[in-house]
């Protein structure tokens, strides 16, 4: 599930980037860090729990095969959506610098995919909503296992997008996600059965550390409405953009590419040039031979800005909506501009 | 030595590569940051079919590998677990570019370049990040960050992750360990103790949390403590360091550098 | 009344309503004191130290430190008139180097870092670990981190110790470094343990802890070698003392 630096153009990794630091930068401002000081260690330590339970080897039953934890949903479910995405995003990190998982570059898609993914729409869309009438087992395993296979199916089908709006494979868009979604169905259904043991054993030994365990949590469930929103937006927002990308940039045009390195040029890549030109920001060769690479470059850069300008402007036109709707929010918008 | 183990000898590895004192190690960890991601930006940006040019990015791993003194096999290791991912999604090239290409009188798939591509690409971004946390050890890095405005507490519970990581890692040890030696002849953990194995380990880790935030809080800590103050100013060698490797990355970039001095080389010897 | 560091009356605590963990405990400390606080397991020692530093707030009865009564606007100046010795050294010690770890109460505190330096290299020299200095957390041994530990707090200068189960997995070597340096300073001391040797060696008088409460209160000598009293409430001579080897069959 970890992309891998050599999947990614720096367009793509710079967007995903964007949208990952605007969901932590969201993120930080709702967690109150500076409220409850308590949240850092628990942060800190629960990102090292979360790295070594990935180490333990499940057994599937009835196959000699293991399943392993990723964790997103289960961290959200003790720590809540935001602290819990900020301390996926230190497991990443450790993960990308430590062992080669993912990469620097890829790290803004492995954000996204895997802890945007798991602990914002499996925390607020999924566990938040079930756990409003009190938490059963029942409704701790449904909402684990609904959880990691939704989160796992959006976040493989994330690695598609990203991987085919980077033009890295010619493997066609189709057979890709063809391949990708039914194996992380099957691992997102371990995975989801896996975490619903963990949560059941937790709630059973020590309720008061799920999320929404306590009345506040669930009362604070109002505004789940806006904030369905704006993470759906948001999601959509990325999916389009990554489609658009896909679409509108093929960053080598192959004639160009295999008249240099061989020196014939193979017909076919007139007419998408055209096209091409007409639809992106900057036609992505702008000029032939050497020059190339500063047309690219310059591209790639109006990309990464113009994402991630949409994708801010549409999250502050999501914020400005919901500060003129709900007298609560109100209070919480001005005390956010306090802080900041 | 299981999973776990081994994962705990590469975290202590690679702490004692970054504490080595070196010359290397010693270049200002922001530079060092900058210049990886910007290597990085730089070699995936290479066309699909430009394998020459993509190839000629392997002067930066292969200069700091000599300059740090790091051992080749061990770093070759490090590549093993990433690869594979990466030439999955490579062969895809092979079946389905089935545009033709002639390099030295013979016709290959376009395909088979765009694999060998995509595949050194790996390796060398691979090889870049190891090359950071190798000469640079995490406070450094994180220090780094500090620089670059990171909130503090993300900066503080980050390093705690790191701190905590080791520990945590042996009491997963310890435990399946435990678990195994009475469950002889099973491969891993056995449903029925699921929850109740990673439960056990999500309690301690909890209560854990608590003790470390019992000790901050006895010791001062408000809730803003600024990691590493360490007054480590940007030195002439460092800037000189970041526009030579910064310049050598457009260089490459923009010129066919390896085709260029293959044709100068070629017409010595003509 | 103004030497008094502690000072304790009818304290009552429980974590669940009906469980009691403490109830009625009273005692007083005095500046330069070094106490002992013996109990068997679960007596209530660890719960005792972490009220006295606000860690257990919702407690009754009454409660001053320095003269200050333990209340939520007075626990900033209390914590850092007091350093507290974590039973586990992983705990207590959550950065990564050395240095990093006795310097955190000094930033903490506002100081400058040539203030910070000055205190860190002040509280490892009294340790006697300056060599540690720069080296990892992870690479001590347990009695290094022990004294780590013990320097960590050293460095808020403070006057009043608190060391829950300080001996704790040490090898005697160790343990006889530890009480040697327990004896050099000059703080008022407390020391929960049940290594009822290292309590005869480092300090003058001791409490005795059990069945929630307060059951004796005195010389150390006097209760350290009172055999009755000792195995009434869970505990055994001190070794040293036992002058005939027990052997059990």
């Amino acid at each position: 599930m970890h992309m891998a630096d050599a999947l990614v153009t720096p367009a793509v990794a710079g967007a995903m980037y964007a949208c990952s630091a605007v969901a932590a930068a969201y993120s930080i401002r709702q967690v109150r860090l500076e409220e409850d000081a308590k949240k850092v260690p628990v942060m800190g330590v629960m990102g090292a729990f979360v790295f070594a339970a990935q180490m333990i080897n499940f057994t599937i039953p009835g196959t000699g095969s293991s399943g392993h934890l990723c964790g997103g949903m289960m961290l959200s479910a003790v720590l809540g959506p935001y602290a819990g995405f900020l301390t996926l995003i230190g497991v990443l990190l450790v993960q990308c610098l430590l062992f080669a998982d993912g990469g620097l570059l890829a790290l803004g898609c492995n954000i996204w995919n895997m802890a945007f993914y798991g602990c914002m729409i499996g925390a607020l869309l999924i566990w938040k909503p079930m756990m409003k009438k009190g938490i059963t087992k029942g409704r701790i395993a449904a909402a684990s296992i609904l959880g990691c296979v939704l989160t796992l199916q959006l976040g493989a089908f994330s690695v598609v997008l990203e991987t085919t709006a980077s033009h890295i494979t010619e493997l066609p868009f189709a057979a890709f996600a063809a391949v990708m979604q039914p194996i992380h169905l099957l691992i997102g259904l371990v995975e989801g059965l896996i975490t619903a043991a963990v949560l059941i054993f937790v709630h059973e030994a020590r309720p008061e550390l799920l999320f929404c365990s306590r009345k506040e949590d669930r009362t604070a469930g109002r505004f789940s409405f806006g904030t369905t929103l704006k993470f759906l937006g948001a999601a959509a927002l990325v999916t389009g953009g990554l489609l658009s990308l896909a679409a509108s940039s093929n960053p080598d045009g192959l004639e160009w590419s295999v008249e240099k390195i061989a020196g014939t040029a193979e017909p076919g890549g007139g007419a998408q040039n055209a096209v091409q030109e007409k639809i992106a920001l900057l036609p992505d060769y702008a000029f032939r031979g050497s020059e190339s690479a500063f047309g690219t470059v310059v591209s790639g850069i109006a990309g990464v800005l113009a994402v991630a300008g949409l994708c801010a402007g549409i999250c502050y036109f999501f914020k400005f909506l919901q500060k003129h709707r709900w007298a609560e929010v109100k209070e919480n918008g001005a005390d956010r501009k306090g802080s900041s | 030595m299981g999973q776990t183990g081994k994962a705990v000898h590469e975290v202590h590895r690679l702490e004692q590569l970054a504490a080595r004192d070196q010359w290397v190690n010693r270049i200002h960890p922001l530079v060092k940051f900058f210049l990886t991601v910007g290597y990085l930006a730089v070699t995936v940006s290479f066309p699909a079919y430009d394998l020459a040019g993509t190839a000629g990015m392997a002067v930066y791993p292969l200069a700091l590998l000599i300059l740090a003194d790091l051992s080749f096999r061990d770093t070759g290791k490090r590549l093993r677990l990433v690869l594979p991912f990466v030439l999955l999604i490579g062969l895809g090239n092979l079946f389905f570019d089935r545009n033709l290409v002639q390099i030295g009188g013979f016709t290959i798939r376009a395909g088979v370049v765009s694999m060998a591509v995509l595949f050194v690409k790996g390796t060398l971004c691979v090889l870049a990040s190891y090359l950071l946390i190798a000469t640079t050890s995490m406070e450094k890095l994180c220090y780094a960050f500090g620089i670059l405005h990171f909130p503090k507490a993300v900066i503080t519970q980050f390093l705690l992750t790191w701190r905590y990581l080791t520990l945590l890692l042996e009491e997963v040890n310890r435990m399946t360990d435990a678990y195994a030696l009475r469950a002889p002849g099973q491969k891993g953990i056995r449903m029925k103790a699921w929850g109740s194995l990673a439960g056990q380990l999500l309690l301690r880790s909890m209560d854990r949390a608590d003790g470390v935030y019992e000790s901050m809080l006895l010791r001062g800590y408000r809730g803003d403590y600024a990691y590493i103050r360490e007054t480590a100013p940007l030195r002439g060698r460092d800037a000189a360091w970041l526009l030579f490797w910064g310049a050598l990355f457009v260089l490459f970039r923009r010129f066919p550098v390896l085709y260029l001095a293959g044709a100068g080389i070629g017409g010595l010897l003509s | 009344m103004s030497d008094l560091q502690i000072e304790v009356k009818n304290i009552s605590f429980a974590y669940e309503k009906g469980r009691e963990v403490l109830s009625g405990v009273s005692f007083t400390v005095a500046k330069g004191e070094s106490v002992g606080l013996i109990g068997a397991n679960g007596a209530g020692k660890s719960t005792l130290l972490k009220l006295l530093v606000g860690l257990n707030p919702g407690f009754s009865g009454e409660a001053c430190l320095f003269g200050l009564p333990l209340e939520k606007q007075n626990l900033a100046e209390i914590r850092s008139r007091t350093g507290y010795v974590f039973q586990d050294s992983d705990s207590q010690l959550f950065l990564n180097t050395v240095y990093e770890d006795v310097a955190f109460a000094p930033r903490n505190y506002k100081m400058t870092e040539a203030e910070t330096k000055e205190r860190v290299l002040h509280a490892l020299e009294l340790t006697g670990i300056p060599h540690l200095s720069s080296r990892q957390i992870y690479k001590l041994s347990g009695g290094e981190k022990k004294l780590v530990s013990i320097a960590t707090v050293l460095s808020m200068t403070p006057e009043l110790i608190l060391f829950d189960e300080p001996s704790i997995a040490l090898d005697p070597k160790n343990r006889r470094n530890l009480i040697r340096i327990l004896n050099s300073m000059d703080q008022t001391k407390v020391i929960a343990s049940h290594d009822l040797d290292l309590i005869l060696d480092t300090c003058g008088r001791t409490i005795l802890l059990s069945d929630q409460t307060v059951v004796c209160d005195g010389r150390t000598e006097e209760i350290l070698t009172d055999r009755g009293l000792l195995e009434a409430h869970g505990l055994e001579l001190p070794l040293g003392l036992q002058r005939t080897a027990h052997r059990p069959e």
